[in-house]
């Protein structure tokens, strides 16, 4: 028997000892998906068992398991969504974690509240403060470029100060004012751009009628929602950033030397059949510098801009709160010198501060502070007033072949007394002075009514902004000389100066003040509730008002009632409902409100239960499809800060004008007289956009890679036109501006994104956009009889009408075998070298009948930008390239034919067509006019610059430094870095800036910083 | 990938960055400085054909200075040219030679002669190739530039009449390629 037992015990040892050696111990890490990091305490079980395990401080864990094949481990953490997790063969185990707060409780900023992310279904692109504050821009609507799907951005000049692009979004729809309504922390505001990018929490740009419907009749071209930082219950957390910039004009215009100008000028006056303007040894003088006063070679764009200026920025901020209050201050400085030598004055300094204070009072009442302030002080050069355009167009587009910088008496150089010289322009024609100074304050109220209805809120907002500028100009003037040698009358060489324009001293010479107040309020209730959680709805109705005095002018005025109703069913299902019922005091009185209505819809398929159930878990991390319809408005009909916008305010009224008069009675007394004005259009309304969108959220492989895509159409009605070419001159009057057109706009946006970890240290992203949108005029005022392809109607907004070149003659045969050109008004004759025109319609000649629409307008159909960073252990850098194509700019004057106004010629003039270089050449045959064969009142398309590129927009590389190192002393984070932005432009445009619109060229460029930055946190 | 085949793939890349740097500076490249000296027209070609030198270009010496000055002299037994004017090399494929130009100003009719009027204006020539001792340049011109214009050696300008006008008229209008050799 005892031996029975001993067997038996044998053999159950023995079973034990077998069943064990079946078992394997597996070991693994769980992360965050989206960071990398390690989760601590996620928990890990073996399904069907209660056997389990929970991660460590590394994320690591370990657990017995049967066998490594065929084990589903059900990993689950608190934040994160839970996931099954089979175990296939394999050891060692990685798990990622996706967030669950981050799918159900981000919130993003829509148009009077915030959504959770999951629920919103309107088209938003969203851009945070990590991807704005460390670029080398002096202000906020540079950093957009090339990161936000459904957003064009143009900046037609870097000058200091005064270098604010411009932002559409999804192009334009109207051929009005296309400017997208701005909205910073909730108030509807004038502009963004100046304020400080370490202020900025996140700018939103809503898109589609679902998320501008409720800003009714301003929303239709779209909004910027700026949202500034706020405090979080913590403790106190500081930052200090500082920035030193050196920065440099992009592309200049590259002047000819002296020798090859004059001998340009020779040549255009014989292939115009003139004499010489420079002999043949005064050729040479030029050419070898013999005679460095006489025959000069000045080269003014070295000598008036620097290579090299500078900007600073600089910022601190501390955050943080209890239970009681949370704070954001905020106090930063920037500074930015000009690039002109000589210059005592070009500067701009920005004085940013920001205090936002969020108050839990009680339980129920919270209440929030929002202080914005800033102070803009710009110095500029006297002439500079009105733009750079005196100093920068003046640098390149005067001849250097004509004075000499300076005499050889130390004078300044002219020729007459119409010659300003570059030189000096900066330095002695006075100083401008405008401060302008910003004051935004609101205050938030907001009260919670669960004792009445769970989830029930009425809320309040009230707010001041104030915005004054100051401008004060000093005025001086110089003399310069004209310096020759003549002979007296023994035939003696002497030297000979003649004054041109008198010294005055620097006086006072005018100031203007200007002062916009606006005051805003609104008051409202939400709802937000989940019944069985299934069902989950939010409503929001208010109604506000605000009021705008702008310096003399009648206030202006607006109110409306907005309301939002949302539901969701089981985080599946979205419908929403917006609606806006505002107007505007832009329209006659019984004609001022309207309804702006959207609907959308949205299936977070994803959150299907035969996805969740049965696709690989993460492979599918986010899928939602979403659609919009709705109508929203536009009663901008012009710049309202600007004077000639008082004459288009009030087009439902009747104006009459002083005007006229005559001499009758006694006494040939002289009685002035009343005109009528343009006849006022009473039923002048606002511009109505409908609006369509469709697209999809994704997101796959736990995150891994994320595709956004955006169709809409917009139809733009009512567009406010001037109809005087249709109106025929024996009506006898002028007719105020009519809403009669109709603009179509459709196009699409993708954005891709693909994020990874590579072992424990190597993190790398990708991220595209690409955005398209283009438009066609529909109805505008085209007058009858207009030839089809000549009318405006049936072309995207702003498509030129001009002539075709297809290049030049090559010889009198190819002028003889093409249809003739001297049907052209004022063209007489044709010779090789000269434009050739297409022959639109075919007839055999070239005539008038031969203009057509071609091309494309200034606002850009595309635009695309990707960014690639990457980070290995505290190092990181990211790379953006920007781009834009499909869109034109005039070039005409200085920047297009050479000595156009007498000045200046480029190296492409140099190319010039010649019987050798034919087919080598980037210019026509040279004539003393623009051009031999110029078509009287024509544009001809070798006019239109080409506005498509490719930018290198930012570079970024900085290195944090370890943690274990900087704790010891009490630092929380410390970040220096190196970034640079217009790093290198490839563009089909050679010697201007593609994003130049000014038809003469004389906006500065866009500068290229060098940026050494350092952050520090504790 | 292992390292050594790693570092033979780099290899053979700079290998052949190294190599494409150099296929691009051949021994065809200008040198400026090769311009400088006295040169001897030697040969004209019309449209590949070549031309007989007339004495006076066959005597045409030209002196080029390094600071862009030209002096040319000619001679026959009747005639004695001088021209100087300036030259310019652009991207390094083209010399301008400014050059007396003389083109027709005014028409004749029954009673009047026509005139020339006469420009000095760059005259652009593509450098087929200039060495110390060779220099080819080639343009592509009207026959009558060549012909009566200062084109290193200025040719004899006739009367301008009403029995001539037609073809001068079309020799202002018909182009021939013409090849310059100098020597020095």
């Amino acid at each position: 028997m005892k031996i029975k037992i001993l067997l038996a015990i044998a053999l159950w040892i023995s079973s034990l000892s077998i069943a064990a050696s079946a078992q394997t111990t597996l070991k693994g890490i769980v992360v965050d998906d989206a960071t990398k990091e390690p989760i601590i305490g996620a928990s890990i079980f073996i399904v069907g068992t209660t056997q389990g395990a929970v991660t460590d401080l590394d994320g690591l864990f370990s657990i017995t398991v049967p066998s490594t094949k065929d084990v589903v481990l059900k990993v689950s953490y608190v934040g994160y969504k839970p996931i099954d997790y089979k175990v296939k063969n394999n050891s060692y185990i990685n798990i990622a974690l996706t967030s669950s707060t981050a799918q159900l409780d981000e919130l993003v900023v829509v148009g009077y509240a915030k959504q959770k992310k999951e629920s919103v279904i309107g088209s938003i692109s969203s851009i945070d403060n990590s991807s704005l504050k460390a670029l080398p821009v002096s202000n906020v609507s540079q950093a957009l470029a090339g990161k936000l799907a459904g957003v064009q951005v143009v900046q037609p000049s870097g000058e200091v100060g005064n270098d604010e692009a411009n932002v559409y979004v999804r192009g334009m729809a109207t051929y009005g004012d296309a400017r997208p309504l701005i909205v910073v922390d909730g108030i509807v505001r004038e502009n963004f751009s100046q304020i400080d990018a370490n202020e900025i929490q996140s700018i939103n740009i809503l898109k589609d009628a679902s998320a501008t419907a409720v800003y009714g009749v301003k929303g239709a071209n779209g909004v910027i929602i700026v949202t500034t930082r706020r405090g979080s219950n913590s403790k106190p957390q500081v930052s200090i950033s500082a920035q030193f910039a050196i920065t440099q004009p992009t592309r200049i215009p590259n002047p000819l030397h002296a020798f090859e100008s004059t001998a340009l000028l020779n040549l255009r006056n014989s292939n115009a059949k003139s004499t010489d303007t420079y002999s043949a040894l005064e050729l040479i003088n030029y050419r070898t510098g013999a005679s460095p006063y006489i025959n000069p070679d000045t080269r003014w764009t070295e000598e008036v801009i620097k290579n090299s200026s500078t900007m600073q920025q600089y910022n601190a901020n501390v955050s943080g709160g209890n239970n009681f209050v949370k704070y954001f201050v905020s106090g930063g400085f920037l500074t930015q010198d000009g690039f002109y030598r000589n210059d005592p004055y070009t500067n701009f300094n920005r004085f940013n501060f920001r205090t936002n204070l969020d108050f839990d009072i009680t339980k129920r009442l919270k209440a929030s502070l929002s202080l914005g302030t800033r102070i803009e002080n710009r110095q500029l050069p006297a002439s500079a007033h009105y733009g750079s355009w005196d100093i920068y167009r003046g640098s390149f587009a005067t001849g250097g072949y004509k004075f000499a910088a300076t005499n050889p008496d130390g004078s300044l150089g002219s020729q007459n007394s119409s010659d300003y010289n570059p030189t000096a322009v900066a330095g002695q024609r006075g100083v401008h002075r405008k401060t302008k100074s910003v004051v935004e304050l609101g205050l938030n109220l907001r009260y919670e009514l669960d004792f009445l209805l769970k989830g029930l809120a009425v809320r309040g907002q009230v707010s001041y902004d104030n915005t004054g500028e100051n401008s004060r100009q000093w005025e001086e003037s110089y003399s310069t000389y004209y310096y020759t040698i003549r002979q007296d009358a023994l035939g003696n060489d002497y030297e000979s100066y003649t004054k041109n324009g008198n010294d005055n001293q620097l006086k006072f010479a005018w100031e203007d003040a200007y002062n916009d107040q606006r005051i805003y309020g609104e008051v409202g209730v939400e709802y937000s509730n989940t019944f069985n959680d299934i069902h989950s709805v939010t409503a929001l109705l208010l109604a506000n008002r605000s009021e705008r005095t702008i310096g003399k002018y009648v206030s202006y005025a607006d109110e409306g009632i907005v309301g939002r109703l949302t539901y969701d069913y089981d985080r599946r299902y979205f419908a929403e409902v917006n609606a806006c019922y505002n107007g505007s005091e832009n329209f006659a009185p019984g004609k001022r409100y309207a309804l702006f209505p959207s609907f959308a819809l949205g299936w977070l398929i994803s959150n299907e239960k035969f996805i969740t159930d049965n696709a690989k878990p993460g492979l599918i991390s986010n899928l939602k499809l979403r659609g919009s319809l709705g109508w929203v408005g536009s009663d901008r009909s012009g710049d309202i800060t600007k004077e000639e916008y008082q004459a288009l305010r009030f087009i439902y009224i009747q104006q009459y004008n002083n005007a006229g008069g005559a001499t009758f009675g006694t006494g040939d007394n002289y009685y002035s007289g009343i005109t009528q004005g343009k006849i006022a259009n009473e039923d002048v309304t606002w511009e109505t956009g409908m609006k369509a969108n469709i697209g999809f959220e994704s997101s796959f492989f736990n995150n891994l890679i994320g595709i956004n895509f955006d169709m809409f159409y917009e139809r733009r009605s009512n567009i406010l036109t001037d109809i005087s070419s249709i109106i025929p001159d024996y009506v006898g009057s002028g007719f105020m501006n009519a809403n009669v057109g109709i603009v179509d706009n459709k196009g699409f946006e993708l954005e891709v994104t693909h994020n990874n970890k590579i072992g424990k240290d190597f993190t790398y992203g990708i991220k595209g956009n690409f955005s398209f949108a283009r438009n066609k005029v529909v109805k505008k005022s085209d007058p009858l009889g207009l030839l089809p392809y000549q009318c405006e109607e049936g072309y995207p907004i702003g498509t030129p009408l001009m002539y075709k070149s297809i290049g030049v003659f090559e010889s009198y045969e190819d002028i003889e075998n093409s249809p003739s050109q001297t049907t052209l008004s004022g063209v007489t004759e044709i010779v090789p070298g000269d434009t050739k025109y297409l022959d639109f319609n075919g007839d055999g000649v070239i005539d008038i009948n031969d203009a057509f629409r071609q091309g494309y307008g200034t606002v850009p159909e595309i635009q695309y930008g990707i960014t690639l960073s990457a980070g290995y252990k505290g190092f990181d850098l990211s790379v953006l390239f920007q781009g834009s194509a499909h869109s034109q700019f005039v070039k005409n004057w200085e920047i297009m034919w050479p000595f156009s106004n007498n000045d200046n010629a480029y190296s492409e003039h140099w190319r010039y067509w010649t019987p050798e270089t034919s087919g080598n050449c980037e210019f026509i045959r040279h004539y003393t006019t623009y051009q031999n064969n110029e078509p009287s009142g024509g544009t001809n398309s070798i006019t239109m610059g080409n506005g498509d590129y490719v930018r290198l927009k930012n570079l970024e590389f900085g290195y944090s430094l370890p943690k274990s190192l900087i704790s010891k002393i009490r630092l929380s984070g410390v970040r220096v870095y190196f970034s640079s932005n217009n790093l290198f432009l490839w563009s089909k445009e050679k010697y201007i800036d593609p994003d130049n619109r000014d038809n003469r060229g004389g906006l500065m460029p866009q500068t290229r910083a060098f940026n050494f930055g350092l952050n520090v946190n504790f | 990938m292992n390292i050594p085949k790693l570092s033979r793939i780099l290899i053979s890349l700079f290998v052949t960055f190294g190599a494409l740097c150099f296929s691009s500076c051949n021994d065809e490249d200008i040198k400026e400085s090769n311009l400088s000296g006295v040169w001897t027209l030697s040969s004209i070609t019309e449209d590949d054909v070549p031309m007989t030198l007339s004495p006076i270009e066959s005597s045409l010496q030209m002196i080029i200075e390094q600071n862009g000055v030209y002096r040319s002299f000619a001679k026959d037994d009747s005639n004695t040219q001088s021209h100087y004017g300036s030259w310019i090399i652009t991207d390094n494929t083209l010399i301008d030679f400014t050059l007396d130009y003389y083109q027709i100003s005014t028409k004749p009719n029954a009673n009047t002669e026509g005139t020339w009027r006469k420009n000095h204006i760059p005259t652009r020539f593509t450098i087929l190739s200039l060495t110390n001792d060779e220099m080819v340049i080639r343009i592509k011109t009207y026959i009558a530039n060549k012909k009566y214009s200062a084109m290193f050696v200025e040719g004899t300008r006739p009367a301008i009449t009403t029995a001539n006008i037609d073809v001068l008229t079309e020799e202002f209008k018909r182009t021939r390629t013409y090849i310059y050799t100098f020597k020095k």
